[in-house]
């Protein structure tokens, strides 16, 4: 046998019968499909103009139940206009174009995908236009940070169920990953199977979003969406204007203790873990129950739903919850011997619980969301969010864990419910989680007592 | 690209791109309509083919892509019957070395069959077929690696067979 190296090398086509389309007709085939895709984006616009003006929750689960709500008063604490000097175009190609209009620069592959920018204090929008697609940069802000969130929690949902939905499809949604935090979103809409698509990003900072875009033919879309990352890398930077803790804070924020004392460690024996949570009893067997020591610390359900996430190092932990035939609410207190371990532990829960949607069978799609929290609560928190879709429908269950550090500790909160019918919207995912974080607050208060600052 | 240089480049490259593309999948018929079609999609989008670095590099691209989608579909909606229509719509390669590499190449999984057939067949060097595949060099390193020796222990499987 020859060398198979030799063969490959010298590897031709025999036998090939060559019957290649004459070059005039490939050209005048080519110009039809290009009129044809011309055509077929300009419908694509009339389109994305109609959905963008809908509320997102009425699209999504089509019940119409979801009245839009009245904009919340702006808060004097967020920004409400974009600075004058704020660098959008920077890291696009030019010439850019400026407007404080939102056009959608890609075609949503799924009904519901489109950004709703309709309750957004300011808007601007800067954009290259190439011979063919080009770049965006779209930077909305809204009256508050929860606004933000739920916006994007909104369009993670969305992106996330047209992936299911289209997966295998000629025009699909592939969701990718550009190694940010659960504070963005990056996704490709895929037009056709021959390589043409738009990268699409999404970032939050305080109580502004940005959307960057990308289109491309013939590059592979992780490579697309990573040239929209690096697109937009100086305009994402830039954004620390508009969060909480605005530039000046270290990327890092593990606060110190002041005096460099060492960190608080043990649980006050009053200390309210339960507070917020239901008081009520189905029976004897269900309703409150601690809070009382723990001996293991709390696990956090990870991707494959078989494999706890627990911490090493925690000092002491507290446990107690809520049960009820219909859900049980569990939550643990746990102590670190520093804030750099407690932050540890949080960066670790929200990569295991970062998971792409699963086909768990009978026709139900799991699907996890991630989601920042609310950055009032602690200094910094995170939810991770389980729910199905049955058929491509909102199905009943979910699962929302929420973390939220405060120096060196960490409580840990997460809710399963089965035994309710009502299927699960992107609406109840916003209430759930705006639950979530109000039961919350009083434990997340008494926290104080491990923060650099004191209470 | 005027109609000119794109005529030029499809004469040219046609024949060369085809024979790539049918050393990755290992159907003849089938690299050719989806050459042929990368060509159509080449001069719907001739401005960005402009702009590329590699023409032909998008034009292969494009057909591989072509194909794979096109066999993920098939091979979701194929019935036992179509197996054996399949089958019988690829031409019969004129030796027997040339039909145990093609062969041992369909084994291979695919990511090591296209990085051997940059590397190998459209002689490119590792750096080109790293930025065409969109990966690390390091990774087609390797996958060059274990597919030479995945390749070398199919063939040598042939052979004792044959022989056999």
């Amino acid at each position: 046998m020859p060398d198979p190296m030799d063969e490959l090398e010298n590897f031709t086509s025999p036998g090939l019968t060559m019957d290649p389309l004459p070059a005039a007709e490939v050209r005048r085939r080519g110009t039809r499909l290009r009129r044809r895709n011309t055509a077929l984006a300009a419908a694509g616009g009339v389109l994305a103009v109609a959905v963008i003006a809908t509320p997102f929750a009425v699209m999504a689960d089509h019940t119409g139940s979801s009245e839009p709500q009245p904009a919340p008063s702006p808060s004097a604490s967020w920004q409400q206009t974009i600075p004058a000097d704020f660098p959008l175009a920077e890291g696009l190609p030019t010439p850019v174009d400026t407007t404080s209009t939102y056009a959608s620069p890609v075609t949503d592959v799924c009904k519901g995908m489109a950004w709703d920018t309709a309750g957004t204090t300011d808007l601007r929008q800067a954009t290259y236009t190439a011979s063919e697609g080009g770049s965006t940069h779209t930077l909305a802000l809204y009256s508050t940070e929860r606004d933000a969130e739920r916006t994007l929690l909104s369009l993670q949902a969305a992106a996330q169920a047209c992936a299911v939905q289209t997966d295998g499809q000629d025009r699909t949604v592939e969701l990718l990953t550009t190694g940010q935090d659960g504070e963005s979103l990056t996704y490709a809409n895929h037009y056709s199977d021959g390589g043409d698509l738009d990268a699409v990003r999404f970032v939050r900072a305080g109580n502004a979003i940005l959307q960057a875009t990308r289109y491309s033919i013939g590059v592979p879309a992780q490579d697309t969406a990573d040239q929209v990352v690096q697109e937009s890398a100086t305009v994402v930077d830039s954004m620390c204007v508009f969060s909480a803790a605005g530039c000046d804070a270290p990327t890092n924020a593990v606060d110190p203790t002041p005096d460099g004392s060492p960190a608080v460690t043990t649980v006050p024996a009053d200390f309210p873990l339960l507070d917020g949570l239901p008081t009520t009893a189905a029976t004897k067997d269900f309703g409150r129950y601690g809070p009382k020591p723990e001996k293991g610390p709390l696990g956090v359900i990870g991707c494959t739903n078989d494999v706890s996430v627990a911490p090493s190092g925690t000092v002491e932990r507290l446990g107690g919850g809520w049960t009820d035939p219909a859900e049980a609410r569990v939550r643990q207190l746990m102590t670190f011997s520093s804030a750099d371990e407690a932050t540890t532990y949080l960066d670790m829960v929200s990569n295991e619980t970062s998971c792409n949607p699963q086909d768990v069978g009978d026709g139900v799609t799991e699907i996890h969301s991630g989601a920042g929290s609310d950055l009032g609560l602690g200094d910094e928190a995170l939810i991770a969010v389980t729910w199905y879709r049955h058929n491509g429908n909102p199905a009943p269950g979910f699962r929302i864990t929420e973390l939220v550090r405060v120096g060196n500790a960490v409580i840990v909160q997460t809710r399963t419910a089965d035994g309710y019918n009502d299927p699960v919207t992107s609406a109840y995912l916003e209430q759930i989680i705006g639950e979530s974080d109000q039961s919350l607050a009083g434990v997340v208060d008494a926290m104080c007592v491990f923060a650099a600052t004191g209470c | 690209m005027d109609e000119r240089e794109f005529d030029d480049f499809y004469v040219a490259s046609f024949q060369r791109i085809t024979g790539q593309v049918y050393a990755m999948i290992g159907n003849r018929d089938e690299a050719q309509e989806c050459v042929q079609e990368a060509f159509v999609r080449a001069w719907a989008h001739r401005r960005k083919l402009d702009r590329a670095a590699h023409p032909e590099a998008w034009v292969r691209t494009t057909a591989y892509r072509l194909a794979v989608s096109r066999w993920r579909r098939t091979s979701r909606g194929r019935r036992p019957a179509d197996r054996a229509l399949g089958a019988a719509t690829e031409t019969a390669a004129p030796s027997e070395t040339h039909v145990a590499l093609v062969a041992a190449l369909k084994q291979l999984p695919e990511a090591q069959r296209q990085a051997l057939v940059l590397h190998h067949i459209a002689d490119l060097p590792v750096q080109d077929v790293a930025r065409e595949v969109g990966v690390p060099e390091g990774t087609i390193k390797a996958r060059l690696s274990r597919g030479r020796a995945a390749l070398a222990a199919l063939l040598a499987d042939e052979e004792g067979l044959s022989h056999a």
